[in-house]
């Protein structure tokens, strides 16, 4: 099932998952379907993202996070205490 | 290879809406920070892109962007040094 918020990417999207604060995975598609290895990753990072200085990040003030390599790219936003991770071809 | 670090961390403060910028070595010990920087965040910056950088290990360490809204932190790793810049969003941005 392709979940209608990712649609709006357009066809630069590689792939995605949606987690939950715990770190279950909701859905995931394309290159990221039942990537655990990348979820658990990507789980670490945002939560070590509000420690970096709470008076910047305070716990739900990161509001994107982006993790750029050469030819794609990791996006990860927060919404509905939901996070939502595109991999984007750049 | 201090002053030059010094002189690396003072040219990147004149950039426009840089309010701080922090360098750190492998080992997560900072190297020099400035503005608004602190330097017991180099651990934490260094951790960043450690973590980033095992979800393709095979590849070239990505740039990391955490971004808040008014603030963003753009971390870097280049040889043995992590570099992190933080930015104040233009208003035209948000």
């Amino acid at each position: 099932m392709k979940m209608n918020i990712f649609n709006a990417i357009g066809p630069n999207l590689l792939g995605y998952l949606v987690i939950t604060e715990d770190g279950a995975v909701l859905a995931s598609s394309g290159e990221l379907e039942n990537d655990e290895k990348t979820s658990g990753v990507l789980y670490k990072l945002i939560n070590l993202a509000p420690s970096l200085d709470p008076s910047l990040f305070s716990k739900n003030s990161v509001q994107r996070i982006t993790i750029a390599y050469e030819e794609f790219s990791y996006v990860v936003c927060l919404s509905n205490r939901k996070f939502y991770i595109a991999k984007k071809k750049l | 290879m201090e002053a030059k670090m010094d002189s690396i961390l003072d040219a990147m403060m004149q950039r426009d809406q840089v309010t701080g910028v922090l360098i750190a070595d492998n080992q997560g010990l900072s190297c020099g920070t400035r503005g608004m920087a602190h330097s017991q965040a180099s651990g934490l910056i260094t951790e960043i892109s450690h973590q980033a950088a095992k979800i393709h290990p095979n590849l070239d360490a990505p740039v990391v962007i955490l971004e808040s809204e008014n603030t963003s932190v753009t971390i870097s790793k280049y040889g043995p040094h992590t570099g992190a810049i933080y930015k104040k969003k233009s208003p035209s941005k948000k």
